[in-house]
């Protein structure tokens, strides 16, 4: 049974791995995305300071709801978590986790993969980065 | 009532003006979390591209991010050709970066 949640709160990820683990599972996968004190802005390395993450609240839960369980029907056996972070957050914070556990580690790797290129696809979860590069809107282009 | 211009339209009909909301750039662009777009005199169905049409000009400020957005309709991802309602909850879905 899928669990996925947007929080204004430092994520746990002893709580995620509580979600997780059950005797049938003999592999557990957790991806852990942290705040970075750079990014590349036309090819430069730039600090960064800080970032603000902003979500679109109902939809965000809901396109959450949507890939995990999407992943666990086409993958019996897969639980998943994802979890996501919102406000403003500091260098090193945890912005998103995202699990799986099956019974065997392929499938726990291949859904946690699949669900965190789908989350960056499909979740309206916008970003703010504030560092040298000035206050700037992750992916606006021009 | 069909005149009132602070009227939501609610239900099967399209109302007067439909609530569209902002977030992140396009929140930014217009100040505010939400705008009431004026579908009044609307020839025919109110499409997603008469919404976005109607946007712009109410609010020349959105033209750089609403020309980069997707638009989403009760949760869900729509194509510019999709029919909406007053009541539905519309909303403007600047690039997305979560993770």
């Amino acid at each position: 049974m899928a669990h996925v949640a947007l929080h204004n709160t430092p994520l746990s990820l002893d709580a995620v791995f509580a979600q997780l683990r059950h005797d049938d599972a003999g592999a557990v996968v957790i991806m852990i995305g942290c705040v970075r004190n750079h990014t590349r802005h036309n090819d430069q390395v730039v600090a960064v300071a800080a970032l603000h993450y902003e979500a679109y609240e109902d939809m965000a839960v809901q396109a959450l709801r949507t890939i995990a369980t999407t992943i666990e029907q086409e993958t019996p056996g897969v639980r998943m978590v994802i979890e996501h972070r919102f406000g403003d957050l500091a260098i090193g914070d945890i912005a998103v986790i995202v699990g799986a556990s099956s019974p065997h580690r392929a499938e726990a790797f291949a859904a946690t993969r699949a669900a965190i290129e789908e989350l960056k696809r499909s979740a309206p979860i916008w970003k703010r980065e504030t560092g040298d590069n000035g206050v700037v809107w992750v992916g606006m282009g021009p | 009532v069909a005149n009132d211009p602070l009227r939501s339209g609610t239900g099967s009909d399209y109302g007067v003006v439909m609530r569209v909301l902002l977030f992140a750039a396009a929140r930014e662009a217009v100040g505010q979390a939400a705008v009431d777009v004026d579908v009044a005199n609307v020839a025919g169905e109110v499409t997603v591209a008469v919404v976005r049409a109607k946007l712009l000009l109410q609010w020349p400020s959105l033209q750089r991010v609403l020309a980069q957005s997707r638009i989403a309709v009760d949760h869900r991802f729509v194509s510019d050709h999709e029919v909406v309602s007053a009541g539905q909850e519309v909303a403007i879905i600047p690039p997305v970066a979560g993770g």
